[in-house]
C-alpha cells in the first residue's frame, strides 16, 4: 500500500519536473527566443480571434463602464433634476435612457422619421419634458454606438460622426412616440429622430423617478442667454449653449487618499511585479532591472523603460525612435483610427488594472474627447482620470494637473503610459465649491484681452491632490479650445 | 508706551470697523421698494433673460440673467399684489442677489405663480446710484393646453 502511494507521488513529481523543463526549454530556447511575447503572438492571439467575438463584448461593457455621461437632466415642466454620477438614481436614469437609444440604435425600436432641425428646436426640446444625456466630451459615434448596442454600425451612421450626448423628449407631438435628438458635434448638424415607443410608460418612470427628488437650481446657458452677445447688454464671456450653470454653490465631501495594498506592495518593492511586466509584455529573462538614487524601480529592454516611483507613479515609456509595445492582433495598420486606438487603450487599462486592483478600475473614467485628430494622423492621447462620484480628481505636479492614467498610442504601438496608483475615499466632512460665475470670473481676470469675449464650452467640479496631501475643490474648463484650471 | 501703542491699534481697529459697516450698508439694498420706484442712474444693470419685458411661459421656473459693470450689486424683486410694492426675492433666508464680478454678468432663477408675476431687477452702486428694470412674465394655464393636446391625442392614437 505504502509502495503504491509512494510510486504515485514520484510520478507526480516528474510530471511537475517535466512541465517545468519544458516550460524552461520553450522559453529559454532557440524555439521561442521571444519568451511571453512568441506565445502570445503566434499561439495565443490566433486562439483569441477564435474568440473575436467574446472579446469584443468585453471590450463593449469595459467602454460602457468606463466612458459615462457626466450629467443625466431630467426635465418637466416644472421641475429640473441633475443627476451626476455617484448620485442616487443616476444608474437607474442612466439605463432608461440607454435603453431607448440602444433599442434605436440596435433597430429594436423602429424609426418612423429623421428631420433635420434648428439650434432653437434643440434647445426647446430640453425645456420640455425631457432625459439629456451629457457627456461632457465628444466621442466618435461608432464608439458611443459599440458602448451601448455592442453594435458599430447603425441606422443613424449615416448622419452622426461626432457626438456629446442626446436628448429623448416627450413633450412633442400628440402620438405615443418619442423623439431622439442627436446633434452631429462635427458638421453642427442637428437630427431628430421619431422612434415607434411607449411614451406613457417612459414619462411615467420620469415621473416616479423625478417625485423623490429635491429640485435642482440650475439654468442651461441659453436659457440665460450667457451664449450669445447682445447689443444691449455686453458681456466678457459667453458659454456653450448646453453649459448647466449652477446657481447655488455646490457641497461636496471631503477626499483622503488611500493605496490598495497590493499596489503599494509593489511601489515599495516589497511585492511581485510580475501583473504589471507581463502587462507591457517585458521580458524577466532579458530585461535589465536596477533601482535609482530615487529608490524608483526601473526595468529596461531594448525598446522600452518601465519604471515604477516610490510616490506611486507607474512609468512607460518607448526609447526615442523605438516603437513601443505592439497592441495589434495583427500587423494591420493602415487607417489606424480613434475607434482602433480607444479599442486597444481601453483593453489594455482593462487588462493592467483589474489585475492590480478591480475596485481602482471601478472608479476610472474617460476624460478626453475620443475624436479623430487630423493634425498627427495615428496617434492619439487618451485620459483616464480617478473619478469619485463623478468628479475627477487629479494630481497637481511640476507638470500641470495629472490624469490618474495617460495612454499615448500611435499606430498600433504603445508608445508612453503613466499611471497614478493612489485612489481615494470619501470623508463625512464637507467643503464648498465656489460658485460657478466666481469661476469664470477668475477666467476673465487672467484670459480675457479686451474686444474678445471668452467661450466657455464646458466647466465642471473637480478635486485636485495638492503636493502637500490636500485635496480641494476646483473648476476644470475649456475656454477657447484651452483647458484651464481655477482653483 | 506699550498702552499707548495698543490704544492706536484698536483704533485703527474699530476704523476699520466702521469703515467696512459703512462700506456694506452702501452695498445693502432695500427689502422693499415702492412700485412707482424709478432709476437714478443709466445702465447699472441691463436684462439678458428673459429677453422681452413681457413674456408668456408654461414652465413654473424663471431664469433670469442681466449684465452690470463690475462692482455692481444686482436684486431681484417680486411685485406683492397685497402692499402693492416691489419685496426683494429670498429663498430661505439667502436674498436673489449678488455683487457683479469680471463677468459682468448675473444669473438667478425664480418659482413663477399662477397668471402674472411682476419683476423688478435693480442694479446699484450705493443708495441712491441704481438703475432698475420691470418686467412682467405670465403663465399660461398648463391644465388647459393639455385638455387640448388630450383630446387631440385621443383622436390620432
Amino acid at each position: 500500500m505504502i509502495r503504491k502511494y509512494m510510486q504515485n507521488i514520484v510520478l507526480a513529481l516528474s510530471i511537475f519536473v517535466a512541465a517545468v523543463l519544458v516550460y524552461q526549454l520553450w522559453f529559454n530556447s532557440y524555439f521561442m527566443p521571444a519568451g511571453s511575447d512568441y506565445l502570445r503572438s503566434h499561439i495565443l492571439s490566433p486562439l483569441a480571434r477564435l474568440f473575436k467575438q467574446q472579446v469584443e463584448t468585453d471590450f463593449s461593457e469595459d467602454l460602457h463602464r468606463l466612458f459615462r455621461p457626466t450629467q443625466i437632466v431630467l426635465q418637466t415642466t416644472g421641475q429640473r433634476v441633475v443627476f451626476s454620477d455617484g448620485s442616487p438614481h443616476y444608474r437607474e436614469a442612466r439605463e432608461m435612457a440607454g435603453e431607448v437609444v440602444s433599442g434605436c440604435l440596435s433597430g429594436d425600436l423602429s424609426l418612423k422619421s429623421r428631420e433635420s432641425v434648428d439650434e432653437e428646436t434643440y434647445y426647446n426640446a430640453l425645456k420640455g419634458k425631457s432625459i439629456y444625456v451629457d457627456y461632457g466630451k465628444n466621442c466618435d459615434f461608432r464608439l458611443f454606438s459599440y458602448g451601448l448596442s455592442g453594435r458599430e454600425k447603425n441606422p443613424l451612421t449615416e448622419d452622426l460622426s461626432v457626438i456629446r450626448g442626446y436628448i429623448i423628449n416627450l413633450h412633442d407631438g400628440i402620438m405615443n412616440d418619442l423623439s431622439l435628438y442627436i446633434r452631429d458635434e462635427k458638421s453642427g448638424n442637428t437630427y431628430r429622430y421619431m422612434l415607434e415607443a411607449n411614451k406613457t410608460e417612459l414619462s411615467e418612470r420620469v415621473d416616479k423617478m423625478m417625485a423623490s427628488q429635491n429640485d435642482g437650481h440650475t439654468s442651461y446657458s441659453f436659457e440665460l442667454n450667457f451664449h450669445k452677445m447682445q447689443e444691449t447688454a455686453v458681456s466678457k464671456v459667453l458659454f456653450e449653449p448646453r453649459v448647466l450653470i449652477d446657481l447655488v454653490p455646490a457641497q461636496r465631501p471631503k477626499l483622503e487618499r488611500v493605496r490598495d495594498k497590493q499596489m503599494d506592495e509593489m511601489v515599495q518593492g516589497a511585492g511581485s511585479v510580475d501583473p504589471i511586466l507581463n502587462s507591457f509584455s517585458i521580458n524577466e529573462r532579458t530585461m535589465r532591472r536596477y533601482t535609482d538614487l530615487n529608490n524608483a524601480h526601473v526595468f529596461v529592454e531594448n525598446n522600452a523603460t518601465l519604471t515604477i516611483y516610490p510616490e506611486g507613479l507607474l512609468v512607460y515609456q518607448a526609447v526615442p525612435g523605438s516603437r513601443g509595445l505592439d497592441l495589434l492582433e495583427d500587423d494591420n495598420r493602415t487607417d489606424y483610427d480613434i475607434y482602433k486606438a480607444t479599442t486597444h487603450a481601453v483593453q489594455f487599462v482593462s487588462g493592467l488594472c483589474n489585475q492590480l486592483s478591480p475596485e481602482f478600475f471601478n472608479h476610472l473614467q474617460i476624460t478626453s474627447h475620443l475624436v479623430d485628430d487630423a493634425s498627427r494622423p495615428g496617434y492619439y492621447r487618451i485620459c483616464f482620470d480617478y473619478c469619485v462620484d463623478g468628479v475627477s480628481v487629479l494630481k497637481k505636479t511640476e507638470a500641470g494637473f495629472e490624469s490618474a492614467i495617460v495612454v499615448e498610442i500611435e499606430n498600433g504601438y504603445l508608445q508612453s503610459y503613466r499611471q497614478y496608483m493612489d485612489a481615494y475615499e470619501e470623508l463625512v466632512e464637507t467643503q464648498q465649491l465656489s460658485p460657478m460665475l466666481s469661476a469664470a470670473d477668475s477666467l476673465v481676470d487672467s484670459m480675457y484681452e479686451e474686444g474678445s469675449p471668452l467661450f466657455i464650452q464646458a466647466m465642471t467640479p473637480i478635486y485636485i491632490e495638492e503636493a502637500d496631501g490636500r485635496i480641494p475643490l476646483a473648476w476644470k474648463a475649456s475656454v477657447n479650445g484651452i483647458e484651464a484650471i481655477v482653483e | 508706551m506699550a498702552a499707548k501703542s495698543l490704544l492706536r491699534k484698536g483704533a485703527a481697529f474699530v476704523l476699520v470697523i466702521m469703515l467696512m459697516s459703512v462700506t456694506m450698508s452702501v452695498l445693502a439694498a432695500p427689502d422693499v421698494l415702492p412700485a412707482t420706484v424709478e432709476s437714478t442712474a443709466e445702465n447699472l444693470v441691463t436684462l439678458k433673460a428673459p429677453e422681452q419685458l413681457i413674456s408668456s411661459t408654461n414652465n413654473r421656473k424663471l431664469p433670469i440673467s442681466a449684465t452690470a459693470p463690475q462692482g455692481v450689486l444686482v436684486s431681484v424683486y417680486r411685485y406683492n399684489y397685497a402692499t402693492g410694492c416691489f419685496h426683494k426675492i429670498t429663498t430661505g433666508d439667502v436674498p436673489l442677489e449678488s455683487v457683479v464680478g469680471s463677468t459682468m454678468l448675473f444669473a438667478g432663477q425664480v418659482d413663477l405663480n399662477s397668471g402674472m408675476n411682476k419683476f423688478l431687477i435693480r442694479g446699484a452702486y450705493d443708495d441712491a446710484t441704481y438703475s432698475v428694470v420691470k418686467f412682467d412674465v405670465n403663465v399660461l394655464n398648463e391644465g388647459f393646453m393639455d385638455r387640448i393636446k388630450g383630446v387631440i391625442s385621443n383622436i390620432f392614437n
